[in-house]
């Protein structure tokens, strides 16, 4: 079985690189040849089961897309993207009379799914969708999506043991009585990091609170906040200390392992994997009560923000989630007062949560979509036989 | 490939006998003192059992003369020394080397690259073996001793040449491990590197040997490998055997560069119609 997949792969560090390598490597383990058409990969050296060829733009992506259909002649196509650069693609496709199953994997981010987008991608032949709640705003609009269930690598994303955490937290000159908050979040308007910085300074505000706080991001990302301007304009500069995101993975870890607590004030999430990361590696998660986190951490496995109002998102259709700073700040100090007493009340749960969520449940949905579009297909293709004999 | 008329010319096959020498090994070199001491020490080795038959033909391109004697004192009697009249450059310096003594294969290694032992002797195993291949050419590796980070030291510099689908042509695999399975896969590249590389003397006299209107050098190997195709001979490359290109090191110490954009420009005017997209088959 011939697949053929195009995503955003750039190896430095990218959300759909999470999803696929895993999500490939189950599927040639079970005896797919893959062809990853890989945005934003730079030809650097890779182990993985399968093929990656870089693409620098969507132009070179469209054209191997085009030459891939044609010349290696895969059995189905399956994108990894988000809904507006996959409706590109189809057209792109159409326009182009390429004619092959077509299997989308997508998030929802906000909420409702606009009906554009809906008629749009009901020209797959199947939709997955890697959130339930974006699986039942599909549903709602009409859209037959499935639930494609993400997992998480809880080997890798292990819990650390005192020791480790001692050596993690002294190497970086964190003391033990310090607390440290947790946020990776790209420096962008969804991710809301001026809403973060703005409960950290409440937070602050108590004097004898010891802490710090730890932000992975872009700091320099163009469309960004100037996140060292607003830090010292809120009087936190001191607390704040920034990494540039796309670190070794061991690297990652470290934080998340040396950390007491991750917070995330996102006005929506598609499925938000550092909050299952964190869970993996036993942090408390507080979280923005909206989209794609209300599912991680409700009932028991985290502290949901509820939001201060909700808006449409100026550059498009879907519902924007404002984290109340007042709550955000009293969710955080209840997580701060816990930790001094050493009870970690939801760790439990979280684990639980991330261990149930293998990767095999993944790649079995995809394989079985595949091979039930494939299906349908040939036996469409029967049919018509059939019915122009007659 | 599409077998219409090209641009090149095909020479008739010389008069002469090819003398049984197997090999004749041509190192062209301009100044580049530093490192070539070290390939030459490494040809006996690396030609193994073919070296009491093969002749080692250095072509000097208008080195500086003082450097030159000093260097060439204590050398065995079976390197040869020639000169070029006038700064010739790579093509220029190796189409002299090559005419000099008619061995059965042409060895090209520049004065940057050092071959392990028994490498060249495997590329000729090959050949010999094998008489649809034309041009062979080796898995060579940044050098151990390089702390450059864009040459990682002991990794991939040369497994053969490629075209993305961008239409450029590019060092596949540039800077994987040199025990990476996809780079160990002996196979027909699109092209090699003029680094190190070798060749049937009759094929390299039927197409002229390297086309001198690349000037210094730079896309003539390129040029090399279409017209052995053209031919209808295999360009092989062959990871079994291996060296260290210590690359550009003999152009930091001359200080010179290559027309690289007018050479490409030329290239693409030869051989523009017979360029396809093949990396999406070796990645």
């Amino acid at each position: 079985m011939k697949l053929l997949y195009l995503s955003d792969a750039d190896l430095r560090g990218s959300g759909y690189l999470n999803l696929s390598v895993p999500l490939l490597t189950g599927l040639a383990s079970r005896g797919y040849e893959i062809k990853e058409i890989g945005l934003g990969y730079d030809g650097r050296e890779h182990n993985y089961p399968f093929s990656i060829l870089p693409a620098a733009n969507f132009s070179e992506s469209n054209t191997q897309l085009y030459n891939l259909i044609h010349l290696w002649k895969p059995d189905i196509l399956c994108v990894s993207l988000d809904i507006p650069l996959q409706i590109n693609i189809m057209r792109f496709m159409l326009n182009n009379k390429c004619q092959i199953p077509y299997v989308g994997i997508f998030p929802i981010e906000g909420d409702p799914l606009c009906m554009t987008w809906a008629m749009q991608i009901m020209g797959m032949q199947a939709q997955l969708c890697i959130s339930q709640f974006g699986t039942e705003e599909c549903n709602k609009a009409g859209v037959p999506a499935k639930h494609l269930q993400i997992g998480v690598d809880t080997v890798s994303w292990k819990m650390p043991t005192e020791s480790e955490r001692k050596v993690i937290r002294e190497s970086m000159g964190i003391e033990p009585n310090e607390f440290v908050i947790l946020c990776v979040a790209d420096n962008q308007e969804r991710k809301n990091l001026s809403r973060t910085f703005e409960i950290i300074q409440k937070f602050a505000e108590d004097k004898y609170k010891k802490f710090k706080f730890w932000l992975i991001t872009r700091e320099h990302n163009s469309s960004g906040y100037e996140l060292r301007d607003y830090a010292g304009e809120l009087g936190i500069n001191d607390q704040v200390w920034i990494f540039e995101r796309g670190m070794p993975f061991k690297d990652l870890w470290s934080f998340y392992a040396g950390a007491d607590c991750f917070l995330l004030t996102s006005k929506s999430e598609g499925l938000g994997m550092p909050v299952l990361e964190a869970m993996s590696v036993g942090l408390p998660v507080i979280g923005t009560d909206c989209t794609g986190i209300h599912e991680h951490l409700y009932p028991d496995k985290g502290y949901l923000i509820s939001p201060e109002y909700v808006m449409r998102d100026p550059w498009g259709n879907s519902r924007r989630y404002m984290a109340s700073v007042k709550i955000g700040e009293s969710l955080l100090s209840k997580v701060y007062f816990d930790w001094l007493k050493g009870n970690f009340p939801v760790q439990e749960a979280a684990r639980k949560y991330v261990e149930e969520r293998s990767w095999n449940i993944a790649v079995e949905t995809l394989d079985n979509t595949i091979r039930r579009v494939l299906d349908e297909q040939a036996k469409a293709k029967h049919y018509a036989n059939q019915i122009a004999t007659l | 490939m599409s077998k219409r008329k090209r641009n090149i010319t095909l020479i008739k096959s010389p008069r002469y006998k090819i003398d049984p020498l197997i090999c004749n090994v041509v190192t062209p070199f301009h100044n580049g003192f530093g490192f070539f001491k070290a390939t030459l020490d490494s040809i006996p080795d690396a030609l193994g059992k073919y070296y009491p038959k093969s002749s080692v033909v250095l072509v000097d391109d208008q080195s500086d003369p003082a450097k030159l004697e000093e260097f060439y004192k204590g050398f065995p009697e079976k390197y040869k020394l020639l000169h070029t009249k006038k700064r010739s450059g790579y093509p220029g310096g190796c189409n002299l080397g090559a005419g000099y003594i008619k061995g059965k294969y042409i060895a090209i290694i520049t004065s940057d690259v050092v071959m392990k032992p028994g490498s060249v002797e495997k590329l000729i195993d090959d050949m010999e073996t094998d008489e649809s291949i034309g041009i062979i050419g080796p898995k060579l590796l940044f050098p151990e001793s390089s702390s450059d980070p864009i040459r990682p030291a002991g990794k991939i510099q040369h497994a053969g040449l490629e075209m993305n689908i961008g239409a450029n042509i590019y060092h596949i695999f540039s800077g994987w491990s040199a025990d990476h399975p996809k780079v160990n896969i002996k196979r027909e590249p699109l092209a090699l590197t003029g680094a190190m590389l070798l060749i049937r003397r009759t094929d390299w006299e039927k197409v002229g040997g390297f086309f001198i209107g690349y000037g210094k050098g730079t896309w003539e190997d390129v040029d090399l490998c279409f017209s052995i195709r053209y031919l209808g001979h295999k360009v092989v490359y062959e990871p079994e055997a291996v060296g260290y290109h210590y690359v550009g090191a003999t152009v930091l110490e001359g200080k010179e560069g290559f027309d690289l954009k007018g050479n490409e420009s030329l290239f693409r005017m030869r051989w523009g119609q017979g360029l396809i997209w093949t990396d999406w088959q070796i990645l």
